[in-house]
């Protein structure tokens, strides 16, 4: 297990979250109530609170909203990495989810661009959601 | 302030107080606190013994009980704290103000100390000195887990973000960031407190090295060492004291569910879709309980702990249109000598220091007694807000009391 990397609780509201994602899956809340996609995991839909809700599979399909390309100061876990890509990707059920760019050159990363989910491995404990391009036809 | 209160009772700010802004300072947080806590009462000439409030950021380290046992202040009877971070500008001193309105206290003591350079910090604790963001470690709470295993950590990466959508909704460009550096850097240039004193050209800030595209070194708040504190009281007892007070004339706070949950900035209130952002609401608050607009405003100390903050704080808040903030920097707008609305004029964060937006208030104080360095001609209105995000907030203070 990587000791340096930034690591999620293993308990609480995003747990359900990070084993979908150590499956292979990136699903969010879906409220059972009024339908509403609602990531990050939270115990309460924001639009019409409702408690109950189940984990609804994404297509793994979006756009980029917005990114950063981070220069040092990074934390300890990413220095290797530098410069590497922030992307906030509106995903078509709704909601918006950071995470990173794959298979793509920095320079290449443009607001609208279509993405698609990928997952990316840390170590055995841990799989992160990750994005990489899609051609805008798929 | 608050709409009934009789004249005599009405919230004014009659005392400020800094330590030296340095990148290092040996001395303690609580002896910098306490060191700006009596030059405070000192510039007024209320003893340190009458102050019976203190409101404070709840991130600031320096608790009330440090203070009154270390300064011998006999009794408080109202203490209080304002959530989050850069919001407390505004927030700390809405709060002195309803204490002395209301009657809860005659004489508020506010004040923020912070040892952020880069050798200063002191403990373990995300508050006790130096990047809070990186001391986060591996084992992830609440939100952050949505945020840091992406690598998305630091406070210029997260409005990196926000400062990237406002570009491509409403072609601001980074240089209009970067023109507002400029302007900054040379209202430093003639501060004797400011920590960098030389100007720069926007081809230097070109030059700077970037840290979170499109924002760069330049853009940033300094990372320093420092305390500033105000005291706040009655306009009955500010009268003949050693300076002319200056007047709460507004103050008006918001929380929205984003900063932190940057998703939720987006869908809920930061789109830049041409609907109203959080800071919108405040702003209409603000400007409505005092009865004037944003026109009437003589200087802005806008909460800038990067560039980006500007822009979008002047749109906010009216002073310019939505999408327009950056073409109103272009325009020399905020720059002293000159500008309609001269922005920061002490050199803001990113050339005197960065007190957590805290040292804004001194200086819109500075500039209503007319005793500013680069002072403002006939300025009767400040503009001071705290942050474009999390618990934001502004007040408007005058240098007469209506």
């Amino acid at each position: 297990m990587r000791e340096d990397f930034p690591r999620p609780p293993a308990s609480g509201d995003g747990a359900e979250f990070w084993d979908f994602a150590r499956r292979g899956e990136l699903r969010v809340q879906r409220c059972a109530a009024c339908g509403l996609h609602r990531y990050f995991p939270r115990p309460r839909c924001s639009n019409c609170q409702s408690a109950l809700c189940d984990w609804a599979l994404c297509a793994g399909t979006g756009s980029v909203y917005t990114f950063t390309i981070c220069h040092p100061p990074v934390l300890p876990a990413f220095a290797a990495k530098v410069p590497y890509n922030v992307v906030v990707v509106e995903l078509d059920e709704g909601p918006f989810i950071v995470s990173n760019l794959v298979d793509c050159e920095n320079e290449e990363i443009r607001v609208g661009m279509p993405v698609e989910v990928c997952f990316v491995e840390i170590d055995e404990a841990l799989t992160v959601p990750q994005f990489r391009p899609r051609a805008r036809s798929a | 302030m608050l709409p009934e209160t009789p004249p005599q009772r009405r919230a004014t700010i009659v005392g400020i107080g800094q330590t030296e802004f340095e990148k290092r300072i040996e001395r303690s947080e609580l002896a910098l606190a306490c060191d700006a806590i009596v030059h405070a009462c000192e510039d007024c000439g209320i003893p340190v013994t009458e102050i019976d409030g203190i409101t404070r950021y709840d991130v600031e380290q320096n608790t009330e009980w440090d203070v009154i046992y270390t300064l011998g202040i006999p009794h408080l009877n109202f203490f209080a704290g304002t959530p989050s971070g850069g919001g407390g500008v505004a927030g700390t001193i809405i709060l002195a103000a309803l204490a002395v309105e209301s009657g809860q206290a005659n004489t508020v003591v506010v004040y923020r100390s912070r040892k952020r350079g880069r050798l200063s910090g002191y403990g373990s604790g995300a508050n006790e000195g130096g990047r809070p963001w990186a001391k986060v470690g591996t084992m992830l709470k609440g939100s952050q887990q949505y945020h840091l295993p992406f690598g998305l950590a630091s406070p210029a990466q997260e409005m990196a973000l926000i400062a990237r959508r406002h570009m491509h909704v409403y072609g601001t460009r980074a240089e209009q960031f970067g023109m507002q550096a400029v302007v900054q850097r040379a209202h430093a240039a003639s501060n004797p407190d400011a920590i960098m004193r030389e100007a720069i050209t926007l081809e230097e800030w070109r030059g700077s090295r970037m840290i979170a595209d499109p924002l760069r070194l330049f853009d940033c708040s300094l990372e320093n060492d420092g305390a500033v504190a105000l005291v706040v009281t009655t306009a009955e007892r500010a009268r003949g004291l050693r300076q002319r007070p200056v007047h709460v004339l507004a103050g008006a706070q918001g929380e929205h569910p984003i900063h932190t949950q940057l998703p939720v900035y987006f869908t809920e209130t930061g789109d830049f879709g041409g609907h109203e952002t959080g800071g919108w609401s405040i702003g209409r608050r603000l400007f409505g309980s005092a009865g004037i607009g944003p026109g009437d405003v003589d200087v802005a100390m806008i909460f800038d702990h990067f560039t980006m903050a500007v822009p979008l704080t002047l749109e906010q808040y009216g002073f310019c249109g939505v999408g327009e903030g950056g073409a109103f920097i272009e325009s020399g707008a905020t720059q002293w000598p000159g500008g309609q609305l001269p922005v920061n004029t002490h050199g803001g964060s990113n050339g005197e220091a960065f007190i957590h937006g805290f040292n804004h208030l001194p200086e819109a104080v500075r500039q209503l007694r007319g005793t500013a360095v680069n002072q403002v001609d006939r300025c009767e209105v400040a503009f001071v807000n705290g942050s474009i995000t999390d618990c934001a907030g502004a007040v408007l203070l005058g240098r007469s009391a209506t």
